[in-house]
């Protein structure tokens, strides 16, 4: 008879920045959900060859050591783990965006507006579309542009803020555009397209935006971009 | 499903902790006199304080007080003297009978009223929810008046204090406990503050006031140093805690107090409250078993990495996340390896946020 293992794995966890600036303003913390994620783990490491047999399968993976958590939360949490007792998946669920995921916001010529673009992502489970799928849209740099999620408009830092500025939010479409007069160099932004609800390879666009401002005269002053 | 709710009644086990710490930077417990320091302050501040720092940051401050201004600058019929004003602040902030002042009563230590005192405070930071009754120990040192006059032989006379937590209940302050300060060290009572009370310990407010008449009776100094003003030097002997009551600014009794600090010893440990969350979350046999990794599968068409992961899924557990109702991430903690989990296996994560 030997001395079982404790089954219970403690963990100590550190605030997120979000955590601490919702606790600085004098609010709870508010935690009603959890989520468990592999970030960080490959799973090209995972070995059904191995010499020790299936015990030893992914023992590549648990031996490696992990890096603790950082504040930011952007770092850790950005693969999770899904599913509610699905079974037999041979292909993993995708996101298709018919569009394309190289998208151009282009300068309407003579003024400093410019014309926006819209990715409307499907979801595809199964090799079936995905009906009134939720997704979350992630745009890691939001100077200068200004975007609409669900009839939420979202508006960017200013384009020379020196603060990168990301945002996410949740719905079936996302409305890209650079705010009027803001964009003072030919830029490349990207949006990560995820399933709220997992089990499909989140997907990622690249956007040029187009300037929309005349850097040396501060407009285009009617002249074509 | 990716985010899961907690059971909050069942699932969310919340424990209040003391954690004590060395009151001195970097955790320091024990620090000798001879690592403090008097920062440089103005004549204006030195009227009223000195600040005593330890390796150049600010730790505890002294000062001295008279009920009627007596060892103040300045002090007439018509200005309120420094010591005056020190003694009045504090009485205000740390007594319940606010009124007695009219009546020229104050600090009451063996039941009689000390028409002086001396004061230390800690600083905030160092002490953060408040200082940690029953284990501190201020060995002050000085002579006394039969001591020699001969410079550089410090032989004098070492007076330590701490307070009877440990042995007696607390007296209600304003804002918390208040315990009496005694002969002894480490919360370890030498004489009982029956017999003899050295002064008054507010744990709360980081703040000890002590009779000037108890203290210069135990270490007196030598009556040429009682009154020699700011020419006081930590290296000389003869120097005590008899409060020079001049009205001048050679009275400086404040720094009397830092140096009997310098030429001693101080214990002291700060104490913090903190909350402990702990989170069970559960990964079910048939919850969490396939992943949104990116090595989770190959190829364009998306297939599943490992032919024999389509039946029996493997995934590893690295990460937990605690959100709020919006589902922004909260909290993170991170496992020290990575727990496998498939349809044969449950995890129960225990998830401990400290703040």
């Amino acid at each position: 008879m030997g001395i079982l293992d404790s089954d219970t794995v403690i963990v100590d966890a550190i605030l997120t920045k979000l955590g601490r600036n919702k606790l600085r303003q004098g609010q709870p913390l508010g935690i009603t959900q959890y989520s468990f994620g592999d970030t960080g783990v490959d799973y090209t490491l995972y070995n059904p060859d191995h010499p020790s047999g299936s015990d030893s399968y992914g023992s590549a993976i648990t031996s490696l050591p992990m890096l603790e958590a950082v504040p930011d939360d952007d770092v850790f949490l950005r693969s999770q783990l899904y599913g509610t007792g699905e079974r037999g998946i041979q292909n993993y669920g995708f996101i298709d965006l018919p569009d394309g995921k190289v998208r151009t916001i282009n300068h309407i010529p003579g003024g400093i507006s410019s014309t926006g673009i819209t990715l409307s992502p499907k979801a595809y489970l199964a090799g079936q579309q995905t009906n009134d799928a939720n997704f979350k849209f992630t745009i890691l740099d939001h100077r200068g542009l200004v975007a609409n999620i669900g009839g939420q408009t979202i508006t960017g830092n200013a384009f020379n803020s020196s603060k990168i500025d990301k945002k996410s939010a949740n719905g079936t479409s996302l409305t890209l555009n650079a705010q009027d007069g803001q964009i003072r160099s030919s830029v490349s932004r990207t949006v990560l397209v995820e399933l709220v609800d997992g089990g499909a390879a989140p997907a990622q666009v690249t956007v040029t935006v187009q300037p929309n401002i005349d850097a040396t005269s501060g407009d285009f002053g009617g002249k074509t971009s | 499903m990716a985010l899961k709710s907690f059971n909050v009644n069942e699932d969310v086990v919340t424990t209040e902790i003391t954690v004590t710490d060395g009151f001195f930077d970097g955790g320091k417990g024990i620090v000798a006199g001879t690592s403090l320091t008097t920062s440089s302050l103005s004549t204006d501040q030195k009227k009223y304080y000195y600040n005593l720092q330890f390796n150049s940051k600010d730790h505890l401050s002294v000062t001295y007080g008279h009920i009627a201004g007596s060892g103040s600058m300045e002090q007439s019929t018509n200005v309120e003297g420094e010591t005056q004003a020190i003694y009045k602040q504090f009485y205000n902030i740390l007594e319940t009978d606010r009124t007695k002042l009219k009546t020229s009563q104050g600090f009451s230590m063996n039941e009689v009223t000390q028409s002086d005192v001396y004061v230390c405070v800690a600083e905030r930071l160092q002490m953060k929810d408040r200082v940690n009754p029953g284990t501190w120990t201020f060995r002050l040192s000085g002579s006394n008046a039969e001591e020699p006059a001969a410079p550089n032989t410090s032989t004098g006379l070492s007076l330590y204090l701490t307070d009877d937590s440990k042995t007696t209940d607390a007296t209600a302050a304003p804002f918390g406990e208040r315990y009496n300060i005694v002969s002894g060290a480490a919360g370890t009572v030498h004489t009982a503050a029956s017999t003899k009370t050295y002064g008054h310990f507010y744990p709360d407010a980081g703040i000890w006031v002590m009779s000037a008449n108890e203290l210069s009776s135990s270490v007196p100094g030598q009556v040429g140093f009682e009154k020699s003003g700011s020419g006081y030097s930590a290296a000389l002997p003869g120097q005590g805690l008899s409060p020079d009551l001049r009205v001048t600014a050679d009275a400086d009794n404040a720094f009397k107090l830092a140096t009997a600090f310098q030429k001693g010893q101080v214990t002291l440990r700060s104490e913090e409250y903190q909350y402990i969350y702990d989170y069970f979350t559960r990964a079910k046999a048939n919850e969490y078993n396939y992943s949104n990794n990116i090595t989770f599968w190959s190829g364009s068409d998306y297939r599943i990495r490992h032919d024999d992961m389509q039946d029996n899924p493997q995934v590893y557990i690295s990460e937990v996340g605690l959100y709020d109702d919006n589902g922004d991430l909260m909290a993170i903690g991170r496992l020290s390896s990575a727990l496998e989990k498939n349809f044969s296996s449950e995890a129960v994560v225990k998830v401990r946020l400290t703040y």
